[in-house]
């Protein structure tokens, strides 16, 4: 299994910190979210290529579910949970400036 | 929200295609033939401690059930060595001069026709008697070092000028040979295609709008 470019969830995680920086709260809670974002992003992507990996061993069938759709599901749903959690916070946590 | 355009542009931004890495190696050479008087050119022997080996990447993997078709057009970058000769899209006097493929049902490589030139004397535009070397993969690999060319023309198959089109081999080539190779896919993992990448996009812009609007309704009935 090679992990190229695209794969390492950086542009997801760069999409996510896009939407942070856009969304008005405070600068120290924005920071927060950046570095928690992309904590969240690089734990499950981590999780995603060790499971990948055992899957390709086992069954190709099952791997490019896997791959192709489960995997991308459940990333676009973690972001889009961090995003809410965080976006949720900022009232109470940040006001915007 | 004005910072929309940031997040369009980070979702088209971070879209991109994921190139497709075949690679290519053979077991070492079965059978070698030394060349027997260097008249001319760069005079080299196989030894059966050398292989072939190298890759080639498309800009998309391989469709399934192609038959010999020429891929020649889509191969974005390629190398591949004898054990004397590298043949490179890098290398100005590399020609790829053939290139057909044939997949299985999953898109892996089950043949392929793979004809690689390195010109070895003269200069572009090349003529009859350059010396030059060849490397033929199909199940396994055949190359010939230092043959001469008798005709040079447009390669029929891809389309590369300055190919050889007949080359023959005298005292002063040796070639190497090997019937068995494997080729290898390298399945690229992204952890986002690039419409997932957009829909993402689409996601976080639309939660956000939708909140910032709840909390300006929640400011304006307090």
């Amino acid at each position: 299994m090679e992990i190229r470019d695209g794969c390492n969830g950086v542009n997801v995680v760069i999409l996510l910190w896009a939407a942070i920086l856009a969304y008005p709260a405070g600068w120290k809670w924005k920071l927060a979210g950046l570095g928690g974002g992309m904590a969240a992003i690089q734990i499950l992507n981590l999780l995603r290529l060790i499971s990948l990996y055992y899957l390709g061993q086992y069954s190709w069938p099952v791997f490019e579910f896997a791959h192709l759709y489960l995997w991308e599901m459940l990333i676009i749903l973690d972001a889009i949970v961090v995003f809410s959690f965080w976006s949720s916070r900022a009232v109470t946590e940040g006001s915007a400036r | 929200m004005r910072s929309l355009p940031l997040i369009c542009a980070a979702a088209f931004l971070t879209s991109s295609g994921w190139a497709a890495t075949y690679t290519f190696t053979t077991p070492d050479y079965t059978s070698t033939t030394d060349f027997t008087n260097c008249t001319t050119g760069p005079c080299m022997n196989y030894t059966t401690s050398m292989n072939t080996s190298g890759s080639f990447t498309v800009a998309t993997p391989l469709g399934p059930n192609l038959t010999n078709s020429n891929i020649a057009s889509l191969v974005t970058s390629y190398s591949f060595s004898d054990g004397i000769n590298t043949y490179s899209n890098t290398n100005p006097n590399s020609r790829l001069f053939e290139f057909l493929v044939s997949t299985d049902a999953s898109g892996n490589i089950s043949n392929t026709l793979l004809a690689l030139q390195d010109w070895q004397s003269g200069t572009s535009p090349h003529s009859a008697n350059d010396r030059i070397a060849f490397l033929v993969i199909d199940m396994g690999s055949s190359a010939t070092n230092n043959s001469y060319c008798s005709h040079v023309e447009p390669a029929p198959s891809s389309g590369v000028a300055d190919s050889c089109s007949f080359l023959n081999s005298d005292t002063a080539s040796s070639d190497a040979f090997v019937m068995t190779g494997t080729w290898m896919f390298a399945v690229p993992t992204p952890t986002l295609g690039e419409w997932e990448t957009i829909f993402l996009g689409g996601l976080l812009v639309t939660f956000a709008l939708l909140r910032l609007r709840r909390r300006e309704r929640g400011r304006t009935a307090a």
